[in-house]
């Protein structure tokens, strides 16, 4: 039962990234008529996905508490190699991915080791972020740590679509950003 | 449209259905074949600084990173290389309009290609009488017979 509305509720989440993504297209550009109509059609095309997209499944399962570290792992060395090493997003969070691709084949009998490129590369995209959105380390983690709680708990959601690891990662660093700038408005 | 934008939705076009080629037909799996594109074309751009107008210099990377996502889909959700391809063009589309609201902001270029794809998934398009590329409803059927039988 829980299941069911983790999973109901993941996948509210991530319906609601996406929509917070087109509507602020949609309100930046609401002068520009094609523009609009693209992302309004966009919109139509996306519901009629949604309601095709299962939601009755029980046998939800969840991801392993571990993968968070993982998915830490993944945004500092991006961020470290961004910030530090002033290599560009792009090449950061690519070689990120590249090297940790490699590690399952050492470890092929072990389940658990198979899904951490998935988790770091979802750490990587965390850790594209810029320095002008994510000023220290500090926002990093925290994003990390809210983008792992989002991967734990949507393993069944949207399972092989394309772009759901940097769904979450966006979601976990727009996550973020509001609750440090609440703070800092309170502070 | 000028030539620069051209040249950035044919990349996107090109670069999803690169990584999918390179996930499904050359057994690399998702984040490799992702990686693998972001990092050849980054380097590429680092070699080579000047060969390309500062737009596209800038612009390339991100693009062909972004639709690499597009890419990343499951041979079970979407095995049709046209349709890998129109997402791409459809992730540059949104690329380029995204709202500066989120400028910098990590994972907007995988959002703008989960986007991207589930727009596409939406049009069903039929191959033969009955057969459906799309995954989505080959997934509710499955789930729906499964669910019959435990009646």
């Amino acid at each position: 039962m829980i299941k069911k509305h983790v999973k109901q509720l993941s996948f509210i989440l991530i319906i609601l990234c996406h929509l917070g993504f087109l509507a602020a297209i949609l309100f930046e550009k609401q002068n520009n008529i094609f523009v609009s109509a693209f992302v309004i059609l966009g919109l139509i095309l996306l519901i009629v996905t949604y309601k095709k997209t299962p939601l009755s499944a029980k046998d939800h399962s969840l991801e392993h508490v571990l993968t968070i570290a993982f998915v830490f792992f993944g945004a500092i060395i991006t961020y470290i190699l961004c910030v530090s090493f002033g290599l560009s997003s792009v090449l950061a969070a690519g070689l990120v991915g590249l090297s940790v691709s490699f590690i399952p084949d050492f470890f092929k009998k072990n389940a658990f080791i198979q899904g951490m490129p998935t988790a770091v590369y979802c750490g990587a995209f965390v850790g594209m972020t810029n320095v002008s959105v994510a000023p220290d380390y500090i926002f990093i983690t925290l994003a990390s740590g809210i983008t792992g709680i989002l991967l734990v708990g949507t393993k069944d959601a949207f399972h092989g679509v394309g772009g759901k690891l940097g769904t979450l990662a966006f979601g976990g660093v727009t996550l973020a950003f509001f609750i440090t700038f609440l703070i800092s408005q309170w502070i | 449209m000028d030539i620069a934008h051209f040249i950035l939705l044919l990349a996107g076009g090109v670069s999803a259905v690169f990584t999918y080629v390179l996930q499904v037909n050359y057994k690399q799996g998702a984040v490799r074949a992702s990686a693998m594109v972001g990092v050849f074309v980054s380097v590429f751009v680092l070699l080579f600084p000047k060969l390309l107008p500062a737009y596209l210099t800038e612009n390339l990377p991100l693009v062909c990173f972004g639709a690499s996502f597009v890419g990343m889909v499951s041979y079970k959700v979407l095995s049709n290389y046209f349709l890998i391809g129109i997402s791409g063009v459809v992730f540059t589309i949104i690329f380029l309009n995204t709202s500066t609201y989120f400028n910098g902001f990590g994972g907007g270029l995988g959002s703008a290609a989960c986007i991207a794809l589930l727009v596409t998934l939406s049009i069903p398009i039929l191959k033969k009488k009955g057969k459906l590329s799309n995954g989505f409803l080959q997934l509710r059927k499955q789930m729906r017979s499964r669910m019959k039988k435990k009646r």
